[in-house]
């Protein structure tokens, strides 16, 4: 009976990490848009803004 | 006596600092909006009440009012749901490792300038055909969304933002609270077998009032001062208006028009709103217990 439920709480606890991970992904994504950004000059930005990794997964 | 002499000279140049630069502006202000004022004329007239008068038949300051508290009040209501529930989260971790990576993590966005990351919102993420959110719509299979041209979607944009941006700061102060409240009290909770949403409800909650006063009234303040993102992402204030806020307005009586009385007039609204609300909030939200 402890033993399951251990077992429980360390499923909710990874869960719970990987919910907050995946937040944490979207969360950080505009910051290294931002920092890829930063690499290009003003027109290229306006015209292309997206990485080219990125563009291709997309 | 000589302790005296020591907290006077330790004091007088904070109270100078604040008579200043805090107190004196206020009462400049003050006494402008009852002035014509354009810095740019040798003649500026006293007008009395009459700017308060006009601000009151001021259709578009109603509307600026309107928008700003309609930003305040989802902005803030969200912020402080979603930096809770996140530090909360972030607390059940035993690691400290863990907790400290998902900290910084979700306070990175407070570190930038927020009028550069307005800028790389409103110039690379936010825009129709090249932007990053319309090329993941695309790639679900979703219609585009003209999120900052279209007058129903772009207080909500601004809203998003204004989120991203700030919600970090909370999650610091909410995590801090948590850490805060001894153990002693989970222990006995998980003793009389208490769930983790009856030890949220009538533990964690109760005893994080300060600091839930204190991140209110704060992100209250700070967002009715925002500015840097309406100035950026709401390009003349948005279609139909619809990006203009309080601070906005200010600013534009205030350095295009230059009719600098009216927009302390404006000024002074804003700072009686913001005052209301924040004793209002204090009121409400007053704690007298210890542990």
């Amino acid at each position: 009976m402890k033993k399951h439920k251990m077992t429980k709480q360390k499923a909710v606890r990874y869960g719970i990490f990987l919910g907050l991970a995946v937040l944490a992904f979207f969360f950080i994504m505009p910051y290294f848009w931002m920092l890829s950004n930063s690499f290009k000059i003003h027109s290229r930005t306006a015209q292309k803004p997206c990485h080219k990794y990125i563009g291709r997964m997309l | 006596m000589k302790n005296k002499k020591f907290v006077l000279i330790i004091l007088i140049p904070i109270f100078l600092h604040l008579i200043i630069f805090m107190i004196g502006p206020i009462i400049g202000g003050l006494a402008i909006s009852f002035f014509d004022y354009n810095p740019l004329r040798s003649d500026n007239h006293f007008v009395g009440l009459d700017n308060f008068v006009r601000l009151v038949q001021d259709p578009v300051f109603w509307q600026a009012t309107k928008n700003t508290l309609f930003f305040v009040v989802i902005t803030v209501a969200l912020n402080i749901v979603i930096s809770l529930g996140i530090a909360q989260l972030i607390s059940m971790f035993k690691s400290n490792k863990t907790r400290s990576l998902f900290r910084m993590i979700f306070f990175l966005p407070c570190v930038a300038p927020l009028v550069a990351s307005s800028v790389v919102w409103a110039k690379s993420i936010l825009p129709t055909t090249n932007g990053l959110a319309n090329m993941a719509l695309r790639a679900l299979g979703l219609a585009e969304v003209n999120w900052l041209g279209n007058p129903d979607v772009l207080m909500w944009s601004i809203i998003v933002f204004s989120i991203w941006a700030d919600i970090g700061y909370n999650i610091i102060l909410f995590t801090a609270g948590i850490d805060g409240i001894p153990g002693e009290f989970y222990e006995a909770a998980d003793l009389d077998g208490a769930s983790g949403w009856q030890k949220f409800r009538h533990i964690t909650l109760p005893l994080l009032k300060r600091t839930f006063t204190f991140v209110t009234i704060m992100t209250l303040i700070s967002h009715f001062q925002a500015f840097a993102q309406f100035a950026v992402m709401a390009v003349r204030n948005g279609p139909q208006n619809s990006g203009l806020v309080l601070t906005s307005y200010i600013y534009k009586t205030a350095f295009e028009t230059k009719d600098m009385g009216y927009a302390s007039a404006i000024s002074l609204a804003l700072f009686m709103i913001i005052m209301i609300v924040s004793l209002i909030q204090q009121r409400a939200n007053k704690v007298e217990w210890e542990y």
